[in-house]
């Protein structure tokens, strides 16, 4: 880069990074970077939607039940 | 009367756009789909002062890089469809994420958007105070504060989108700038594009932008523009340009933008105690710790063992004896000796059995269903998550192997999920060591006959070894196999809340209602057959029924893990669905007392490990069959049962040897 160019890092840079090295909670990386949780979320969701991170959610909207062929069968993925 | 004019609203998901939407149109909508694609699409109409606007709900993204299909509908319908005024709904409570948002669209060139900052009314309880019109000279955009759920600020933000319809407002926007290398790369690529075709449909800066980005589309547009030697000049020079970053272009455009809001918000907002430590945090950082959340984890699962066997067994006694009661009556009814035996012995004997454990089932479900919707389950998974990791399992193992918890079928259809090849080979064969609910009756049953102190602690170790096993492997499989690749990830956590009862009960009636529903029909059909295996050609006993004979056949091997000829056979039947273990021993000795006598707490134990370990069920060695081959589903039945033997052989050894 040429002299005088400054890199800019933000808290996006921030959150990636502490995702990369293991933090996995929002919680955690907001008490790590000392800002709120609504920021780190809000820069979750767009690292998320750029395709640089993952977030899971343990909810019924991931139960693979759906694709299951037992599941006429099976009472289990009701639940 | 003049035309209709089309109003688009455009915004993060959940930031109130629907509410909006319907507090603007009441009535009059229509709800399609939006061309080619199954996502919705809204439209509905309002009128104001005689004139008429058709609003499209757009739907909700974060932001407008073209990665999803949301992304693409919205930003396609902003640039190709020109709407007359774009409302970009802001939630006042979470500006930045909102405002990357704005300043996408913004970035298009579009003229003619306004704010609804909704959830105004919130913003103060929050502790963030917004000066609305600071912020509209600040970005250049008009700002309408509003609260779409109370329907406030409604009648300004029509006035201000008919204004704007009509030409009467301007929007002249602050455009975020990047780094100077970027910068200059975005001049370098507007000169190529000045004066082309292009140049008179969008935005040469927003192409420019978009083309550092590696946009597909935009690349497509400028690949018919300018062909492919120009195209491939352009993005030579990104290359040189991100080469000297280090890092995505992308990343750092995206990082500069976030600069660049954060430079404008403390012009028009005010911050007061945001960053507060919740109970919810605090908790979290305990149960989500690598040490003291499994600390935790190993706590909160003796207590749900604890709870299940503390109500479970006597209600199990009384179903058991209700079971027995219901036999003796019938004995005397049945003048048939061959039905007799079949009901009393085969039927009532097995199916009874394995039926009395019911209220066990139930309350496990239950208990799980607790913690799934208090929020726990989230953070327990997350601590687990931590260890796979550890054992060199792909990040994408967590969900499948969690689920197996449930049952193995799905979780290793889950494994879908997994890209790496290698990796979700690993994950399925694995799988079937994760105890499935059909595993918990066994594991309920063998400690409740057999144990009759310290049960939870009996029942949560065979859980512990089982997953043990499970990660053992994986870590042996993927030093051999794989090595695990890290996926960076977030773990979404619910917030801590008092489970819905209701909900909680119906949950674990209709998951423990398939226990009900296997026992009438697997079960049923198993402890018929054990009943003629045990009674032909000759009563078990004599030595010369078929249960005998195969159980010999089988007892030398069993024997090295202090099991006889009846464990083996047990063994053999819950092969086809695991609670036929239970079937086999009430066939075999059809009262709790006779089963209790007929082996030793150790054996017992070795024999809950070894039906925990040994080979998956018939369904799910269809799964693997069908997720990885013929090959994979025999290597996981040989592998299993030489593990199982293994850790059953080495149990009850080092007991006895104890």
């Amino acid at each position: 880069m040429a002299r005088g160019d400054v890199v800019v890092m933000s808290l996006l840079d921030d959150v990636l990074r502490l995702v990369r090295e293991g933090h996995h909670t929002v919680a955690e990386i907001a008490a790590e970077l000392g800002v709120s949780r609504e920021e780190v979320e809000g820069a979750v969701k767009l690292l998320e939607s750029m395709g640089y991170i993952e977030v899971r959610r343990l909810g019924k909207e991931d139960n693979p039940c759906s694709s299951c062929p037992l599941r006429k069968v099976c009472g289990f993925s009701k639940g | 009367m003049g035309r209709t004019r089309v109003v688009a609203l455009a915004g993060n998901p959940n930031v109130g756009k629907t509410t909006l939407f319907n507090a603007l149109t009441g009535m009059r909508q229509h709800v399609g789909n939006w061309p080619g694609v199954t996502v919705e699409k809204k439209e509905g109409k309002f009128t104001y002062n005689g004139e008429t606007f058709l609003v499209v709900d757009l739907p909700g993204t974060y932001s407008l890089t073209a990665h999803s299909i949301d992304e693409i509908i919205t930003r396609n319908f902003l640039l190709n469809s020109k709407p007359d005024v774009v409302v970009n709904v802001v939630d006042v409570t979470a500006l930045m994420r909102n405002l990357y948002l704005t300043f996408e669209i913004l970035e298009m060139g579009l003229k003619n958007v306004v704010i609804a900052l909704n959830k105004f009314d919130l913003a103060e309880k929050k502790g963030i105070k917004v000066d609305p019109r600071r912020m509209a000279e600040v970005l250049g955009v008009p700002v309408v504060p509003i609260s779409a759920k109370s329907g406030e600020g409604l009648e300004e933000l029509k006035e201000t989108i008919a204004r704007m319809a009509r030409g009467e407002l301007k929007c002249e926007p602050v455009l975020p700038t990047y780094d100077r290398a970027v910068e200059r790369e975005i001049e370098h690529i507007s000169r190529v594009l000045e004066g082309t075709d292009l140049a008179k449909r969008y935005s040469v800066r927003w192409l420019a932008v978009k083309l550092l980005q590696r946009d597909d589309d935009v690349m497509k547009l400028v690949l018919r523009q300018l062909g492919k030697e120009k195209l491939d000049e352009i993005m030579r020079h990104i290359g040189e340009v991100e080469e000297r970053y280090g890092r995505s272009i992308d990343l750092v455009m995206a990082s500069s933008r976030y600069e660049f809001i954060d430079s404008l918000l403390h012009r028009f907002v005010e911050y007061e105690n945001v960053v507060v430590t919740s109970f919810t945090d605090q908790l979290d950082r305990v149960l989500t710790h690598p040490v003291y959340g499994l600390i935790a984890l190993a706590i909160v699962f003796y207590f749900v063992f604890k709870f299940v066997f503390a109500l479970g067994m006597p209600l199990q006694s009384l179903l058991a004896k209700a079971f027995s009661d219901l036999g003796s009556w019938l004995a005397p009814h049945i003048t048939s000796s061959l039905l007799r035996g079949l009901v009393v012995q085969g039927i009532i004997g097995g199916v009874g059995t394995v039926l009395s454990f019911f209220p066990l089932v139930f309350l496990m479900f239950f208990a799980l269903a607790v913690l799934e919707d208090t929020g726990y389950m989230a953070r327990a998974a997350l601590v687990l998550e931590d260890i796979m990791r550890k054992f060199g399992l792909s990040g994408k193992s967590f969900i499948p192997l969690i689920l197996g918890f449930g049952c193995n079928v799905p979780a290793i259809m889950a494994t879908r999920s997994i890209d790496d090849e290698k990796a979700r080979l690993v994950t399925v064969l694995i799988n079937s060591f994760i105890p499935c609910s059909a595993r918990l009756s066994v594991i309920s049953f063998i400690t409740a006959v057999f144990f009759s102190s310290h049960r939870a602690l009996v029942a949560l170790s065979i859980y512990a070894i089982a997953v043990g096993v499970a990660f053992l492997m994986a870590w042996l499989l993927s030093r051999f196999v794989v090595r695990g690749e890290r996926a960076p990830f977030v773990m979404e956590l619910p917030e801590y809340a008092v489970p819905p009862w209701k909900t909680v009960l119906l949950h674990s009636w209709e998951r423990s209602k398939e226990f009900i529903k296997k026992a009438g029909t697997v079960i049923l059909g198993g402890a018929i057959f054990m009943w003629f295996l045990s009674n032909y050609p000759e009563p078990v006993g004599t030595g010369k029924s078929y249960a005998e004979a195969i159980g010999h056949f089988l007892a030398p091997y069993v024997s090295l893990m202090g099991l006889d000829w009846k464990a083996a056979v047990s063994l053999l039947f819950g092969v086809i669905a695991k609670e036929n273990v239970i079937a086999t021993y009430g066939v075999l000795y059809g009262s709790k007392t006779a089963i209790a006598g007929a082996m030793g707490q150790l054996q017992a134990y070795v024999l809950a490990v070894v039906t925990t370990l040994y080979v998956p069920c018939i369904a799910t060695m269809a799964a693997i069959k069908g997720e990885a081959g013929w090959k994979w589903m025999f290597f996981t039945v040989a592998y299993m049962i030489a593990v199982a033997s293994l850790v059953g052989i080495l149990i009850w050894h080092v007991g006895t040897w104890l």
